[in-house]
C-alpha cells in the first residue's frame, strides 16, 4: 500500500452526484487529484465548484459515487474526518479565530501531542507552528495575536495550518484553495504563488479562482465545471484565457474575455487633468486623461491608488494639487461636489460601500441622481419605475424588477446595479473605479468590460483601479503604475502593443 | 443635457447567457399561492399588521370587559394618544436613519416647562419659540452625534439629562401651571363634530412625514443612511446634513407634543412626559420599523401609537394596576424588536 500511494491519485472521484431538491448541483463527476501537482478548478458561479469543494472537505457527503483517498474509498462525513485524513479546505474568508495566536490557530483541531491532560504544551506548539510557518516562508511569529496581521500574512498562516493537518498521516495532505486570491494585492499573489509552488513538493493543492490568468499560471491541470459537470480538463500550457473562458460560459464567443472587440479610439481633448496631486498616501501625482479613454492603474497594497481614486471623489481631502475637469477647476471637498461635476466613483467593497442591500434596485439606481425620477424634489413613482426597467434592460440584470431588494441580486447583478447608478447621470464624465469586478464570476466580469468600454466609446473618461494585471492591460488604453504613493510608470496598451506583465510588476514593487 | 431617456443604449450586453439565472422570473410566475397566504402576503406587503392589531385589541377588550369599551373611552384613546403619537413621529425618523433618540420624553417635559411659563410671561409668541427650540436642540444633538462621531444613544441619554436638569432648575422644581393664555393650546383637544382633533393634527402630520419620507428625494436620503451610510455617502450625499435635518425635524415634532401635552393638562413639570420614552420606541417597534433603522417610517407609526395607547387603556379596562404596565411595555419593545430584526447576518453556516 505504502508503495502504490506514490501512483495512485491522491484523491479520486468517481461518478459523484450531489442534488439539493430538484436542483442538481453535482452530475456524475469524475476527476482526480494526483500527488504533488496544482490542480485548478474553474466555473461560473453555480457551476458546482462549491459543491464539490465540500464534499472534498467534508462538508457534505455525495449523494451517489465514490470517493478514493491514495487507493482506498472513503467517505468524509464531517470537515474533521477530512481533516483527519490530510485533507484541508483555506476558506475564502478566512477561518481563523482573531484573538488567539498564530500557532493556537495552526493547530485548532489537529493538537495532537501540542496538548497533553487538556493543557497546551506551548513548547511544543511553537515548534510545530513554527515548522509548518517556515513550509510556507512566513515571517510571522507562533505567539503573534492572529487579528494583528495584515490580511495577506493571515493567509500564509491559514495555508500554514492546512500543512499541519498532514502531521498526522503518513501521506502528503491535500490543500483545497477556495479563491485565495480574491482579495489579495498583485504583491501578494507573487507571494502565495512562490508558496504554492514550494509547497507542492509535498502536497496536493486544489486551487479555486475566477482570475483565468493565475489558473494558467499557476496549475499543472485545470479541470473546467459547468452547469454540474466536468466539462473539460485542460493542460494550461496549451490554453488560453479566452479559450477557458469560453469552456466555462459553454458558447462560442466571437469576441474574447476582456471585449476588446468593443474598444474605441479616445477623442483627443482632454477631459480630466490632475496637477500635482498630494493626498493620504500618495503625492505628487500629475495625470491627463482623454475623453472616452479608459485608463487603469495597478500597484500593491499602499502603494496610494486607492486614495487617489477617493480624493479624486472627495472622499478624502486633498493636501495639494489641482484638479480639472475639461478646463474647469473641481473643488473636491465632498463626494457631493464630485458628483455634481460629473464625477462617478464606485467602489471596492460592494456589500459595504457600494450597494444597499435594504433597498430596491429602483432606489439603489437613483440615489446619486435623484432629479432625473423627480419633480422639485418629489419623487415621480412611474418615471422611477420607468428608468429602473429601462437600465434593468440595456445592462441585462437579472432580476424580479425595480422593487426587487438589492440583497437577492447576485454579485455580478449587484455591481451592474451601483454601475447604472452613475450611467443614469445626465452627464457623467469621468468614472473611477475601484476594483468593479472583484469578487465577480467571469461572466460577469465580461459583462462588466463591456460596459466600461460602452461607456468609453460614449466620450466618458474612465479610471480603472484594475483587479489583475491582465484586466488593466486588456481593458484600458492606458497603463498607469503606483508604488508607495508615486506614480512608477506608464505604458501605451493598444492591440498589438501591450505592456508585457514582467515591466509592469517590475514598476510596481 | 441629455435625459437619460434620450441616451441611445451604451452597450448591448447579451442576455439569455446563463440559463440558471433565467429561472428566476419564471419561477415566480408560476408559484401558486393560497387565498390566505396570498391575504397574509398582502397584509404583510402593505404594513397592514398593525391596523389589524388595533382592530383586534379593541374586540379583545370588549368581550372582556364590555361596558368599559364605549365611545367615551375611545375618544380618551385618541386624546391620550396625540402626544404619544407626536414623540413616536419624531423616534421613527430617528430610528429610520439607524440611531436612536434617548432624550425624546425628557425634551417635551423640558419643552412643557417652558411653554408654560412662556405662555404666562410672554404670550402667544411662546409657542413659536418653544419650537425652535425643539428644533435647535434636534439639530444640535444630531450635529454633535455626527461632528465628534459619538454614538447616538450617548449623545442623546446625556442630553436627557441635561434638558432635565434645566427642566427642574426653570421649573423651580415643582409644577408650573398656566395662569393665562390657555386656550391657545386647548383647542388641540375640541373634538367638533365628535372628532378628535388632536389625534386628526398628528395623523395629518403622520401623513406628511410618510410622504416626505417615502416620496422626497430627500426624504429616501434618510432611509439609505439607516441602511448603509458609507454607500449612502459614496453616492456623493451629505450624510451629516442630513442626519442634523432628521434630528432637527425629531425636534419639531417633540415640540408638538410638548404643546399637546400643555393643552391636554394646562399644567407642566420637569418629568411630565418622561414616562413616554419606552412607549415611543415601543410604538415605533410594534408599527414595524427595524430598530437597525433602513425600514419602515412615519407610515407606519399611527397604528403603533395606537397599539401602544391602547394597550394602557385596555389594561386600565381589563384591570391591570398601573405599576405592571411598564413590565408589559419592555416585554413588547423586546417581543416587536425579536420579530422585526434582521438576524440573517448573524445566522452564517459554512
Amino acid at each position: 500500500m505504502a508503495q502504490t500511494s506514490t501512483e495512485a491519485p491522491a484523491l479520486r472521484l468517481t461518478d459523484v452526484s450531489k442534488s439539493f431538491g430538484v436542483v442538481n448541483a453535482l452530475t456524475k463527476v469524475s476527476l482526480e487529484i494526483r500527488p504533488r501537482e496544482v490542480v485548478g478548478l474553474i466555473g461560473e458561479n453555480g457551476a458546482g465548484k462549491s459543491s464539490l469543494l465540500k464534499i472534498l472537505s467534508g462538508n457534505q457527503t455525495a449523494d451517489s459515487g465514490t470517493m478514493e483517498l491514495r487507493g482506498r474509498p472513503v467517505t468524509f462525513s464531517s470537515i474533521s474526518q477530512a481533516m483527519s485524513n490530510g485533507v484541508a479546505m483555506v476558506y475564502q474568508e478566512q477561518s481563523l479565530l482573531p484573538n488567539v495566536s498564530v500557532a493556537e490557530n495552526i493547530l485548532l483541531g489537529n493538537e495532537r501531542g501540542a496538548v497533553r491532560d487538556g493543557f497546551y504544551r506551548w513548547k511544543q506548539m511553537h515548534r510545530t507552528a513554527q515548522r509548518h510557518l517556515d513550509e510556507v516562508k512566513s515571517g510571522v511569529s507562533p505567539s503573534d495575536i492572529t487579528d494583528t496581521l495584515p490580511f495577506a500574512q493571515r493567509q500564509m498562516v491559514e495555508v500554514a495550518k492546512a500543512l499541519a493537518t498532514g502531521d498526522g498521516s503518513p501521506y502528503d495532505p491535500v490543500i483545497l484553495l477556495d479563491e485565495p486570491t480574491s482579495v489579495l494585492e498583485s504583491g501578494d499573489i507573487e507571494t502565495l504563488f512562490s508558496v504554492i509552488r514550494r509547497v507542492k513538493e509535498h502536497a496536493s493543492i486544489v486551487f479555486v479562482s475566477h482570475r483565468l490568468e493565475e489558473v494558467l499560471e499557476i496549475c499543472d491541470r485545470v479541470y473546467v465545471m459547468r452547469d454540474g459537470e466536468v466539462v473539460a480538463e485542460v493542460d494550461p500550457a496549451e490554453a488560453d484565457v479566452d479559450q477557458l473562458f469560453r469552456l466555462m460560459v459553454g458558447r462560442d464567443l466571437t469576441s474574447g474575455y476582456f471585449r476588446e472587440d468593443l474598444s474605441t479610439e479616445p477623442t483627443p481633448d482632454v477631459r480630466l487633468a490632475i496637477e500635482s496631486l498630494t493626498g493620504p498616501g500618495f503625492s505628487d501625482v500629475s495625470l491627463g486623461i482623454n475623453r472616452g479613454e479608459i485608463v487603469s492603474i495597478l500597484g500593491v497594497q499602499d502603494s496610494g491608488r486607492e486614495n487617489l481614486g477617493r480624493v479624486l471623489f472627495g472622499a478624502l481631502p486633498a493636501a495639494h494639487g489641482s484638479v480639472r475637469i475639461d478646463g474647469e477647476r473641481v473643488g473636491l471637498r465632498s463626494t457631493r461636489d464630485a458628483v455634481a461635476r460629473g464625477i462617478g466613483y464606485l467602489p471596492s467593497e460592494r456589500k459595504i460601500d457600494g450597494a444597499i442591500m435594504g433597498m430596491s434596485v429602483a432606489d439603489n439606481m437613483t440615489l446619486a441622481h435623484p432629479d432625473v425620477v423627480s419633480t422639485l424634489g418629489v419623487m415621480r413613482s412611474r418615471r422611477v419605475r420607468e428608468v429602473a426597467d429601462e437600465w434593468i434592460r440595456r445592462l441585462a440584470i437579472k432580476t424580479s424588477g425595480p422593487a426587487a431588494e438589492m440583497v437577492n441580486l447576485s454579485g455580478g447583478n449587484q455591481q451592474k446595479v451601483v454601475l447604472a447608478k452613475w450611467m443614469l447621470a445626465p452627464d457623467l464624465r469621468v468614472l473611477i473605479l475601484d476594483t468593479p469586478t472583484r469578487g465577480l464570476d467571469v461572466g460577469a466580469k465580461s459583462e462588466v468590460y463591456a460596459i466600461l468600454h460602452g461607456l468609453a466609446a460614449k466620450g466618458v473618461s474612465i479610471i480603472l483601479l484594475a483587479d489583475s494585471l491582465e484586466e488593466g492591460i486588456y481593458v484600458s488604453h492606458r497603463v498607469i503604475t503606483m508604488a508607495d504613493g508615486k506614480v512608477t510608470g506608464e505604458f501605451t496598451s493598444r492591440p498589438g502593443n501591450r505592456p508585457s506583465r514582467t515591466s509592469l510588476i517590475e514598476r510596481m514593487l | 443635457m441629455p435625459t437619460s431617456s434620450e441616451v441611445t443604449p451604451v452597450v448591448e450586453v447579451e442576455k439569455g447567457r446563463r440559463p440558471a439565472g433565467s429561472t428566476t422570473r419564471s419561477a415566480k410566475r408560476g408559484e401558486r399561492k393560497g387565498a390566505a397566504a396570498r391575504v397574509l402576503g398582502f397584509v404583510n406587503q402593505k404594513g397592514l399588521t398593525p391596523a389589524i392589531v388595533v382592530v383586534l385589541m379593541i374586540v379583545v377588550f370588549w368581550a372582556m370587559n364590555p361596558s368599559g369599551v364605549t365611545l367615551n373611552t375611545l375618544s380618551t384613546l385618541f386624546d391620550q394618544s396625540a402626544a404619544l403619537l407626536m414623540l413616536a413621529l419624531a423616534q421613527s425618523l430617528v430610528v429610520l436613519m439607524g440611531r436612536i433618540d434617548l432624550a425624546n420624553s425628557a425634551l417635551a417635559s423640558f419643552l412643557c416647562v417652558l411653554l408654560v411659563i412662556w405662555l404666562n410671561t410672554l404670550g402667544p409668541i411662546a409657542i413659536p419659540l418653544v419650537l425652535l427650540l425643539g428644533v435647535a436642540i434636534g439639530a444640535l444633538q444630531g450635529w454633535v452625534h455626527m461632528y465628534f462621531q459619538i454614538p447616538s444613544f450617548v449623545v442623546t441619554l446625556a442630553v436627557s439629562g441635561i434638558v432635565g436638569g434645566a427642566g427642574l432648575i426653570a421649573s423651580g422644581a415643582s409644577a408650573v401651571s398656566l395662569i393665562q393664555n390657555f386656550e391657545l393650546v386647548q383647542w388641540f383637544y375640541e373634538s367638533p363634530g365628535g372628532i378628535p382633533l388632536a389625534f386628526v393634527i398628528g395623523a395629518a402630520i403622520a401623513a406628511v412625514l410618510a410622504f416626505f419620507v417615502a416620496k422626497t428625494a430627500r426624504g429616501r436620503t434618510l432611509k439609505a443612511i439607516g441602511s448603509n451610510q458609507r454607500a449612502t455617502a459614496y453616492s456623493g450625499i451629505r450624510t451629516t446634513v442630513t442626519v442634523v435635518l432628521g434630528f432637527a425635524l425629531a425636534g419639531l415634532l417633540i415640540g408638538i407634543a410638548a404643546i399637546m401635552t400643555v393643552g391636554q393638562l394646562g399644567t407642566a413639570s420637569s418629568g411630565i412626559a418622561n414616562s413616554l420614552l419606552l412607549p415611543s420606541i415601543a410604538a415605533v417597534v410594534v408599527g414595524g420599523t427595524a430598530i437597525s433603522g433602513g425600514t419602515g417610517g412615519p407610515g407606519r407609526i399611527v397604528f403603533g401609537a395606537l397599539i401602544i395607547a391602547l394597550l394602557r387603556i385596555g389594561l386600565d379596562i381589563i384591570g391591570v394596576p398601573q405599576e405592571f404596565q411598564p413590565i408589559v411595555y419592555g416585554v413588547i419593545v423586546i417581543a416587536a424588536i425579536a420579530i422585526t430584526v434582521n438576524r440573517s447576518r448573524t445566522l452564517s453556516v459554512v
